[in-house]
């Protein structure tokens, strides 16, 4: 009795050893998956997590009436801590019971949870990490938002030529991998444009207050001013800037994509030019249906982040389709062989590096809306 | 651009006094730091944006959110101070049940508001643009640059010529004392957790009306500058405060305007780091609470 016991753990032991941390395949293509997803739906960065939760939950919804594999998501909020963040990576890598990740919601944040992915040869989609290197960190990292330098230059460079411009100045927190990209990229299509950079000002994650910044900005009298900024501070500094009097045509990327900078700022944001992976009144496949579903079910107009999120669930759908199995391995395999794939953002593929194909559309505020530039 | 960034400074810097006063009275009465103190600041906008929302005027809003903050101050003493000061407990538990209670705040406000960021309607807080020489600044800065000033005196005159002013003093003197003279302590430490909560609140609500911005996290901007403030103008004084906030929003402009955005903070606690080394109470620390 007691032999067979130890051999039972013997075995078991060996059974583990050999199999190491990597959870065995969930179940043949066709059936039910779980997705975990790691989003901030609390703390700093909740305002973009409880989008990318909406549109999770409308996307779980229309993939489970109209798909061919039933989708569950599994969210859970990371509280825009990275230490979290880190322990629901290393919780979904080994618990053996989701097929794939979805998230983070920071591009700093991802820095940090997708190699515990990559290690255990899980994939991870990214719907909102925009930084420089996300997709570097491992053959099965993918995500389905355009970069900042997919981006920004279009919007740059459409203003410039438009409003002749000859100096600019910048603005950008330089305490998160999103805007310090942003400034790196800005900076980068500035200089590839000749347009002289006459101030460079900085700030911190949550900061509320950036008129000692803008003083400075509006004594140099740039023609342009970029912001990079997360949506909650984009509104604070264009709400700041026309305070001031700044007249300078300000540009941003895809941080500023959101009714939130134009809330904030109370109709100062009349004018602002973004460079954007998805705008709400686009005629792309299924979107006029997305925004009318989100705006019943959450009583608000749908963001970037939630139209992101949303064909997240539409791009899981078709990879998970087209797998072998829902072994790690197949779903990766799928998800770097998918076709094309109609969403809310447009006709969605992959590029050789996992990036999101295109360049995104150029929009500017006008009565409040966001309309094509 | 020098006259921009001292007006910049002083308008922030009030707020930031104001609010720092809550952390000074409840350390002058009790020896404790209440780091509820920003959730408190936090719920007092919360409170106003909704009694906006519900058509009250702005005036009305603002009491009412300091009434509400002031009552949240009281449960917060009955909830986190006051069973451990029944078993006279070190200054360490006070400290972590404030943050425990602070939490809780937050997290209601999260789970009632969402994690968006609420603002005022605009035709409430939009206030013409005033243009002075090379400054240029809103009515409604103004108005919170005065009103902060005019609480701080107000406190100042309460605790220094009434009779509740007395009893307060005379406890943070001697709380032992101060008993045995006939003060009922219990009441004088809700009535200061009233007082010290409901112009945390007060600060909240100018500090969104100024950015017109209410979110269930924005007290986390403050929280340590508050800490700072009282620690640079000398723990437990009201003035202390005041020189504090406002010495505290001036370095965080100038430090941007004319060195590096980047040094912002850093310039803030090297003034703070100096200021503790040549003055160790802080700059007013020595006149305090009882002295005021």
């Amino acid at each position: 009795m007691h032999r067979s016991i130890r051999a039972f753990f013997l075995i078991s032991s060996a059974a583990l050893l050999v199999g190491g941390s990597i959870p065995l395949p969930a179940r043949a293509a066709g059936g039910d998956a779980t997705v975990g997803a790691v989003l901030d739906t609390s703390g700093s960065a909740g305002l973009y997590g409880d989008g990318q939760k909406n549109g999770l939950q409308l996307g779980q919804d229309y993939v489970n009436k109209n798909g061919r594999v039933r989708l569950t998501f599994d969210i859970q909020d990371a509280a825009s801590q990275k230490g979290q963040a880190v322990n629901l990576f290393q919780t979904f890598t080994t618990g053996g019971k989701v097929v794939t990740i979805v998230g983070p919601t920071l591009s700093s944040e991802a820095f940090a949870t997708d190699p515990i992915a990559v290690a255990a040869g899980m994939p991870v989609l990214g719907i909102s990490n925009t930084a420089n290197g996300v997709t570097a960190m491992g053959p099965c990292v993918f995500r389905n938002s355009l970069t900042e330098a997919a981006v920004v230059p279009h919007a740059l460079k459409a203003v410039i030529a438009r409003d002749k411009v000859k100096t600019a100045a910048i603005i950008y927190g330089n305490d998160d991998a999103f805007t310090k990209t942003d400034y790196d990229v800005a900076k980068a299509a500035l200089d590839a444009q000749h347009i002289k950079i006459v101030s460079t000002q900085t700030f911190s994650k949550g900061d509320v207050d950036f008129q000692a910044q803008l003083t400075n900005i509006k004594a140099a009298n740039p023609d342009l001013l970029f912001v990079g900024a997360l949506a909650v501070e984009a509104g604070h500094i264009v709400a700041d800037a026309h305070t001031l009097g700044i007249k300078a045509h300000i540009v941003g990327g895809n941080g500023l994509n959101s009714p939130q900078v134009y809330s904030l700022s109370g109709g100062a944001a009349e004018g602002v030019v973004v460079g954007a992976a998805w705008a709400i009144g686009a005629g792309t496949p299924g979107n006029i249906d997305f925004v009318q579903a989100y705006r019943v079910r959450f009583l608000k107009d749908p963001d970037q982040f939630a139209a992101q999120a949303f064909a997240a669930a539409q791009i899981m759908e078709n990879a998970l389709s087209a797998a072998k199995s829902f072994s790690p391995s197949d779903v990766c395999t799928a998800l770097k062989t998918m076709k094309p794939v109609n969403t809310v953002l447009g006709a969605f593929s992959f590029t050789s590096d996992r990036d999101a194909a295109g360049d995104g559309v150029v929009l500017t505020v006008h009565n409040g809306k966001f309309v094509t530039f | 651009m020098l006259i921009q960034q001292l007006v910049n400074g002083l308008f922030i810097g009030s707020v930031y006094a104001l609010f720092a006063l809550g952390y000074t009275l409840i350390f002058g009465v009790l020896d404790i730091l209440n780091l509820a103190h920003a959730s408190i600041f936090m719920l007092g906008a919360f409170t106003a944006l909704v009694l906006v929302l519900k058509g009250a005027p702005l005036l009305v809003a603002i009491a009412g959110g300091a009434i509400a903050g002031g009552l949240l101050g009281v449960l917060l003493d009955r909830v986190a101070f006051w069973p451990l000061r029944r078993r006279q407990a070190g200054p360490l538990a006070p400290l972590i049940s404030s943050i425990a209670v602070g939490m809780i705040y937050v997290g209601a406000a999260n789970g009632i508001f969402g994690p968006d960021v609420r603002h005022f309607p605009f035709d409430v807080v939009r206030t013409p643009a005033i243009t002075i020489g090379p400054a240029t600044f809103t009515l409604m800065q103004l108005a919170i640059f005065v009103g902060s000033l005019a609480l701080m005196v107000a406190l100042q005159a309460l605790l220094r010529y009434t009779r509740f002013g007395a009893a307060v003093r005379a406890v943070a003197e001697n709380p032992r004392a101060a008993q045995l003279a006939g003060i009922n302590l219990e009441a004088v430490y809700a009535q200061t957790f009233f007082i010290a909560s409901a112009l945390g609140a007060v600060a909240g609500i100018l500090f969104a009306l100024n950015f017109n911005a209410v979110s269930s996290i924005m007290g986390s901007t403050v929280e340590l500058k508050g800490l700072a403030v009282i620690i640079l103008g000398g723990m437990g004084s009201i003035p202390g405060s005041l020189l504090g906030g406002l010495l505290i929003g001036l370095s965080e402009d100038l430090s941007v305007g004319y060195l590096s955005s980047n040094f912002r903070d850093a310039i803030v606690f090297a003034i703070l780091f100096g200021v503790l080394i040549v003055r160790p109470t802080g700059l007013l620390g020595k006149r305090g609470l009882r002295a005021a």
